[in-house]
């Protein structure tokens, strides 16, 4: 008995010096990789600084802030953009993905070849996808524009049309998201006590009543994640924008990111990595306080089982 | 009464075909690019550059990937991909499992501040240290290396360590005090008694590690300048810059950019498609 006891408190020990042993390497990870550019990035808001040496800052105050609010246009418009991407790709995304999930728990075969399938795109990237989305979009030889000319209308200029531009890139994210969402989806739906769906049955419940009564509201967790994780992702999308280079009213469209990008590595000379760093920061602001907001909402409409 | 259950099955038939329908139809819209990329990477130069569109080449050309096949920047793009992500995908995924089983299943003094911190960090989002982070890379010199994309990696990721602590929690505290019991430490234990119960879940993890690593493109494109040290992605739109209006070449690049992550997705996919499940599942 003492024996054990005395082994109790060495081991204890081992614990607390174990733990924090196995914890220390993504820890100061998080400090060296994260935690020192964040508050660096603070200090650097505050400064101009048009070249890649640090010495050659000069600290301005608020100046980066207020130019941000009073004289970039092309962010303010780009945070529109942002939102307006995000919104629409993430709940599309989200509610195809719960139609395909819910097809596929009616069928009893093939469900698991159809979700391969539909993951495809989740696994290449972004930039071979764009590609091979400007292929399809081209104005004199993309498969698109064969189709309107054989019905008669004449050749599209997809991406620099103003009606096409951004539903087409909203179109792209979506079809590459739909895969994960129905995975997720299908999960869920498999996780509903069937029970719940023989009570009703036994109520007589209408299907309709029953998809809205039940099985909307157990898989309110998985809507609300991929909602959040949709938005946040979108909100940062770049690469896509990058490479297709989508515009509106004869300029290009530009999301949050793009621009930080731009400002920072593109137009150093001019905007320069202080300014990039004040924009990083009322971007990732936006994101922050977005999340937060979604988070808060939550409440009123997603339910977790205790 | 007979002739109305006959009705009912008629309805459910048809229901069943409808839903096949809608979802072949979902496939098709999926697939269809890739089978035109794939096609359109086998047309001579002409037929490509053209309407109509035609979907099956009407004659076959392999030239494109003969350059690309010979092209020695693409196989160094490819290499060099492999060599970034792979070894780093291992030890990220190591080190953050090590340090999720610390958080689930030890008890020491610090954890849960040090999980909240962790926890807070995945809601930063990167834009706000990227500009700072390239500045504070390039005064150590690492702009124009490998480093920024393999180092950070290596201290494992906060979604990596979260993701993997979910899953951790769930095994049972009894087969961690058997270990005990028998005197070995909590390192023996992780290695023999933990990871072989949680080989799923570090599969998928490092299966998703290596897609998000070698489809990555902002990262190479932020730190590398010199072409010999680019990777796949990157060299891709290098190659179609140099190769504007080449559009078979064009696609041949990406089918050939396309083809590791793919094989690595067909021989994974079981494997994938649970991890992904589990992560939407939270209690």
């Amino acid at each position: 008995m003492k024996k054990g006891f005395k082994r109790g408190i060495s081991s204890k020990a081992r614990d607390q010096i174990d733990g924090l042993l196995f914890v220390a390497l993504p820890i100061i990870g998080l400090t060296l990789f994260v935690g020192i550019p964040l508050v660096f990035s603070l200090v650097l808001s505050f400064g101009k600084l048009t070249t890649f040496e640090i010495t050659d800052i000069t600290f301005v105050g608020f100046d980066n802030y207020i130019r941000i609010f009073t004289s970039d246009k092309t962010y303010l418009l780009s945070i529109l953009w942002s939102f307006l991407f995000a919104i629409f790709a993430s709940t599309l995304q989200t509610g195809l993905s719960l139609l395909i999930a819910f097809l596929l728990s009616k069928i009893k075969s093939g469900q698991t070849v159809i979700r391969i399938i539909l993951f495809i795109p989740y696994v290449c990237s972004v930039v071979a996808i764009s590609y091979v989305w400007n292929l399809l979009l081209d104005k004199n030889y993309g498969v698109f524009n064969d189709i309107l000319v054989k019905f008669g209308t004449s050749a599209i200029d997809f991406l620099n049309d103003d009606r096409f531009s951004m539903p087409i890139m909203i179109i792209m994210a979506v079809w590459s998201g739909l895969g994960y969402g129905t995975i997720l989806y299908s999960a869920a739906l498999g996780g509903i006590d069937k029970s719940l769906y023989e009570s009703a049955d036994v109520m007589g419940a209408s299907e309709t009543q029953k998809f809205f009564r039940i099985t909307w509201q157990c898989i309110t967790p998985t809507t609300f994640y991929l909602l959040v994780m949709g938005m946040i992702s979108n909100l940062q999308a770049f690469t896509n924008f990058q490479i297709m280079k989508p515009s509106y009213n004869g300029e290009q469209i530009e999301t949050m990111v793009y621009h930080v990008w731009w400002a920072a590595f593109e137009k150093t000379d001019s905007y320069g990595l202080g300014y990039a760093s004040a924009l990083g920061w009322i971007t990732g602001l936006i994101i922050i306080i977005f999340t937060i907001v979604m988070f808060k909402l939550q409440k009123k409409w997603v339910h977790y089982e205790s | 009464m007979k002739a109305r259950k006959h009705t009912f099955k008629h309805i459910s038939i048809l229901r069943t075909i409808l839903t096949y329908l809608v979802l072949l139809l979902f496939c098709i819209l999926v697939l269809m690019p890739f089978g035109i990329i794939l096609f359109t990477s086998v047309k001579p130069l002409n037929e490509a550059n053209q309407l109509p569109f035609t979907f099956f080449p009407k004659e076959f050309d392999f030239s494109s990937y003969v350059e690309i096949l010979t092209n020695k920047n693409v196989w160094r793009g490819l290499v060099n991909t492999l060599i970034v992500v792979v070894p780093v995908m291992f030890i990220g995924v190591f080190v953050s499992s090590l340090a999720a089983y610390a958080f689930a299943k030890i008890k020491f003094k610090g954890k849960n501040i040090l999980f909240s911190v962790l926890i807070a960090s995945m809601m930063l989002p990167g834009v706000i240290t990227m500009t700072p982070a390239y500045v504070l890379f390039d005064k150590i010199g690492w702009v124009n290396t490998w480093y920024p994309l393999m180092v950070p990696g290596m201290f494992g990721t906060a979604a990596c360590i979260f993701f993997m602590r979910n899953y951790l929690v769930k095994i049972p505290n009894e087969l961690i005090d058997a270990g005990k019991v028998d005197g070995l430490s909590n390192f023996s234990i992780f290695m023999r008694i933990v990871l072989p119960i949680i080989k799923p879940a570090l599969v998928a993890q490092i299966i998703l590690w290596f897609f998000a690593g070698y489809n990555d493109y902002f990262g190479p494109m932020i730190y590398l300048d010199s072409q010999n040290i680019f990777t796949l992605q990157l060299y891709l739109t290098t190659f179609a810059d140099q190769h504007v209006g080449d559009i078979p070449t064009n696609m041949a690049t990406c089918v050939f950019s396309l083809i590791p992550a793919l094989v690595v997705y067909a021989c994974a996919q079981k494997a994938l498609i649970r991890g992904i499940s589990l992560q939407g599942v939270k209690k």
